[in-house]
């Protein structure tokens, strides 16, 4: 047995496990699951980091027929990374959530208040973190498919969580357009297997896909992921869904739900397709580049305008996934060069800052979220005046908002500060001026609705009516994760290269 | 081959129709109908679009992809008609409202409040 | 060659899409329920012109079966909730969906041309494509004799490709989860358990169907490793049985409250991880089952399959959230702000839960 093998399965039979457990005796193993599949998620991540830091990527041939008539497991640089992000998040999340829900081993759980959702929090989470493993490793588009929707099942279950009309006609709108993308996203498969005769992504990458079904496939695909992926303008379904959610939920769904459709588009674009899109897609990557562009200018304009603290953040996440695809038009094989050193010794590089906006929104936007859910938690309510001079009741909350927001805006010290300066030299360097305008007028727009919610937060005002006191471990977690996103700004150069094994080169 | 044509084009028929129905029905059985006929469509696709074997026999590996489509898409029919009856119990109809005030919620509410911190 | 096959595929497709269309178009929930029914058997005939009877087989027991059989329950609790209710919103409209704007024949024309021309589009560009050899079945037919299974589509769902199968299951747990997550008090099964002394003839027809649905599913089990069959279908026609057993009041409804229910849905999931598990410290792979041992392991884990897909299509089948009484506080408006609904008193307790009985 290889470790590749080993830990590749520890990824997805391990919070598998964990759902398994929970299931049967849903009292008595919650948090055992809970920590089987964060332990293995850790391990796992871990481990096949080590292999592709060392040996680079590792594959792992399950059932031992390898592709085409298997599938197989892939675990690169960019793989690896997204499965730390997943372990890290999910299990501050887990335990944020052991605290949200109240004591599940309470024998009075059925009748206390929101006892259907304590119980059942865990183990739709514990699927759900199945898929997100089983998608960033799967080597395979069918598999991909399945995994999608396991995704998208367990995801509008995290939604439906929330009893409230307004929870249900979110959760029913988002499982629709889940059901619907995955739909496209299958057709593009059938369209692809008719041409190719494979599912393998490698196989589909060697043969090199050009002409009208791969290109009608990639369009169907593309437009069934953007939509699960809340892209402008297909954003609508989001933000009553991320913020009707219970808290943890919000977190993980804006943080890493959203993230695996992206991955899968970055898959299928720049390893499957990579090839032929340097000459005849380039209008095609222009297009993402636009309506990520859309999606940053329109997201942060609505998110100032909300009244209710998880709807602003809701908002941010729609403004934020489109930094991720203002990437595709900066690439370097778009731009016209590879990977470069700029004149301050640093990367010129819409990949890596693409990938690592990725990664260091999705620890910024789960601390936000888990912050705002200790708000809410605390006064009952989540509009934005109600939450007015919570900084003096919670500060360790509200600190931890405050940091998620500085790596959300790009300032620095940040993830999101490398993120942003990534994406921003590789404009100017190709004399890009209005993607580095656009990029520049988002981390403004980002500071203005952080501000706008800190200024509530800060009021002087006398005691809220109500305030519920808070478990110590929901503000503690939420800083963890504020905490790591800024430490992403740190440790910029060994993710990145990390980050190159497997590359943004085509297989 | 011609079998496998006739088929062809029906699939494709069925699936934009489950599509067009998605798209235009406001009653959310038929949205959930619309997805269902769409993946029904695709399926014929899947089996009837791949070359088939020198005997004649359809590929296997398209078969065992439309059999697992098929469960899963009895899976997701199942929770999707949950939820559309706890929509219809949460909202009293079984439709996909509209968001009051989307995208800004509340704008009379924000204004008033506003206007009192002020 | 005769000109009768091309009759019949040519009825065939033809039904089908005049299917989709009325159903798509109806107005009456009822009427689209019963065509999907329909539509789902005339897929099945579609599938045996196709020559995948595995399909066939499946889309009767489960596309057209249990799918359908899903719709018509939730249409019944749906249409319940119309009788009852004298407010002018109710009536019974819920089944008739009153949502249809009217459009004149010219523009429903247009519509039905641009998707039209769309699906003409994607049947042309398929059609026109380059002809290739198949790979994939070639690479199957190679494999099979190591594969432990003669039916081609069995090794490749439970051997080359057992994976997906595993995932799955997992869709279908996730899917049994996601409906126990939505609701309280919606275990009330569509009869009355009371009424059932006046169903003769339920009773009688149970008997008869329930043991022979019993036997057939344990032979499909048994016979998918050489022939067409297998577990999935098998579980759908448990499931239909365990469903008469219900309805005839011969059995309680399985619910996610008894342990033994749960542990039942799981068993494929558990039985299929643990073989795979073994398979990886035994031959380093997962899922690569060790040599010799193929047959039996894949009849083990299908026998799994049949049991959880059968308790799992019950359960969805008897949990589908019934229409409780109101709670006019979670009625279209967010009254908390709290998303699990609670609301809480000046001291700092919630004074009113979400699931308060």
């Amino acid at each position: 047995m290889t470790d590749v093998a080993l830990w590749s399965t520890a990824a997805v039979a391990g919070p598998l496990l964990g759902a398994i457990l929970t299931l049967v005796r849903g009292r008595l193993f919650t948090q055992l699951g809970l920590a089987v599949a964060a332990a293995s998620s850790l391990l796992a991540g871990l481990g096949l980091t080590r292999i592709v830091a060392l040996e680079g990527p590792g594959r792992h041939l399950l059932g031992g027929w390898g592709a085409p008539l298997g599938i197989e497991l892939l675990a690169d640089g960019l793989a690896v990374i997204m499965l730390l992000t997943t372990a890290g998040v999910g299990s501050a999340v887990s335990l944020y959530a052991t605290a949200y829900f109240g004591d599940v081993d309470d024998p009075g759980m059925d009748v206390a208040p929101g006892g259907r959702a304590a119980r059942f929090f865990t183990p739709v989470w514990l699927l759900l973190w199945t898929s997100l493993n089983g998608v960033f490793l799967s080597g395979d588009l069918f598999n991909l498919y399945v995994n999608l929707e396991i995704l998208g099942l367990s995801a509008a279950a995290v939604v439906t969580l929330a009893v409230t009309a307004k929870a249900t006609l979110a959760g029913m709108r988002y499982l629709l357009v889940s059901l619907v993308g995955s739909m496209l996203f299958l057709l593009g498969v059938a369209l692809l297997y008719t041409a190719y005769g494979t599912l393998s992504l490698e196989g589909l990458a060697a043969a090199g896909p050009t002409g009208v079904v791969p290109a009608v496939a990639l369009g169907a695909m593309t437009v069934g992921l953007a939509a699960k992926t809340a892209l402008f303008p297909l954003h609508a379904w989001l933000p009553p869904a991320h913020s009707a959610a219970p808290a943890p939920g919000s977190a993980l769904l804006s943080a890493l739900v959203v993230k695996a459709s992206f991955y899968i588009i970055v898959r299928l674009w720049l390893h499957v397709y990579g090839v032929g899109l340097v000459g005849a897609g380039e209008g095609a990557l222009l297009f993402l580049g636009a309506l990520g562009a859309g999606a940053v200018v329109w997201g942060s304009l609505l998110a100032l305008r909300q009244l209710s603290l998880k709807r602003l953040i809701a908002y941010s996440t729609v403004a934020q996934i489109g930094y991720l695809f203002i990437m595709f038009p900066l690439l370097p094989e778009v731009a016209g060069g590879v990977a470069q050193e700029g004149e301050m010794g640093w990367r010129v590089d819409a990949w890596g800052g693409g990938i690592y906006h990725a990664v260091s929104h999705a620890f910024a936007k789960a601390a936000m979220f888990l912050a705002a859910g200790t708000m809410t938690y605390a006064v009952a309510d989540d509009s934005l005046p109600s939450i007015s001079g919570i900084a003096h009741r919670l500060p360790m909350s509200f600190l931890a908002f405050g940091l998620g927001g500085l790596s959300l805006a790009g300032l620095p010290p940040s993830g999101g500060f490398v993120a942003k300066w990534l994406m921003l030299s590789a404009a100017l360097a190709t004399d890009r001026w209005l993607w580095a305008g656009i990029i520049a007028l988002g981390g403004l727009l980002t500071i203005a609705y952080v501000l706008l919610v800190m200024r509530y937060a800060l009021e002087v005002r006398e005691t809220p009516t109500a305030f519920r006191s808070v478990p110590r471990r929901m503000e503690w977690t939420a800083m963890a994760l504020a905490l790591t996103a800024v430490a992403l700004g740190f440790r910029a150069v060994e993710i990145l290269d990390l980050l190159d094994v497997g590359g943004a080169a085509p297989w | 081959m011609s079998t496998d044509l006739i088929y062809l084009v029906t699939g494709a028929g069925v699936s934009m129709l489950g599509f067009r129905g998605f798209v235009t029905r406001a009653h959310l059985f038929w949205k959930i109908l619309g997805i269902n006929l769409m993946g029904s469509g695709i399926f014929l696709i899947l089996i009837a679009a791949p070359p088939r074997l020198p005997g004649g026999e359809a590929d296997p590996v398209p078969q065992a992809m439309v059999l697992t489509g098929i469960v899963v898409a009895l899976s997701a029919t199942a929770l999707a008609l949950g939820v559309a009856l706890r929509v219809a119990v949460r909202t009293g109809r079984p439709y996909l409202e509209e968001e009051a005030g989307d995208p800004v919620d509340h704008p009379t509410a924000a204004s008033e409040i506003r206007r009192e911190m002020e | 060659m005769s000109a009768l096959p091309w009759i019949l595929d040519g009825v065939v497709a033809l039904l089908l899409i005049g299917l989709a269309y009325r159903l798509l178009d109806t107005r009456d929930l009822f009427e689209a329920t019963v065509l999907y029914i329909a539509f789902g058997l005339t897929l099945s005939l579609a599938w045996v012109r196709l020559g995948a009877a595995d399909l066939a087989l499946a889309e009767a027991a489960l596309g057209a079966g249990v799918t359908g059989a899903l719709f018509l329950n939730a249409y019944q609790r749906l249409a319940r909730r119309g009788e009852g209710r004298t407010d002018e919103e109710s009536s019974g409209l819920t089944v008739v969906d009153d949502r249809v704007d009217e459009v004149s024949p010219a523009a429903a024309l247009a519509s039905y041309g641009v998707w039209g021309l769309i699906a003409g589009g994607l049947a042309w560009v398929l059609v026109t494509l380059p002809a290739r050899d198949p790979i994939l079945p070639v690479l199957v037919d190679a494999a099979l004799e190591d594969a432990g299974v003669s039916n081609p589509i069995t090794a490749v769902l439970l051997n080359f490709r057992a994976y997906d199968t595993l995932l799955e299951i997992v869709v279908l747990v996730a899917a049994m989860v996601g409906v126990w997550s939505l609701d309280r008090g919606s275990r009330e099964f569509a009869r009355n358990p009371a009424d059932l002394g006046d169903e003769p003839i339920l009773g009688a027809l149970s008997r008869l169907v329930v043991p022979l649905a019993g036997l057939t599913a344990v032979y499909l089990t048994w016979t998918g490793a050489y022939a067409t069959g297998g577990a999935f279908q098998a579980g759908a026609l448990a499931a239909g049985a365990g469903v008469l057993l219900v309805a005839a009041g011969f059995m309680r409804p399985v619910t996610s409250a008894a342990p033994f229910t749960r542990a039942l849905g799981v068993l494929a999931l558990v039985v299929f991880t643990v073989v795979g598990l073994v398979s990886l410290f035994w031959t380093g792979l997962f899922l690569d089952y060790p040599p010799g041992a193929e047959y039996g392991l894949i009849l083990l884990v299908e026998g799994a399959l049949t049991v959880s897909i059968a308790v799992i299509l019950v359960e969805l089948f008897v949990d589908v959230p019934a229409i409780p009484e109101d709670d006019p506080g979670l009625r279209v408006l967010d009254p908390t702000g709290d998303p699990l609904g609670r609301v809480i008193s000046p001291d700092g307790a919630f004074i009113r839960g979400a699931e308060e009985e």
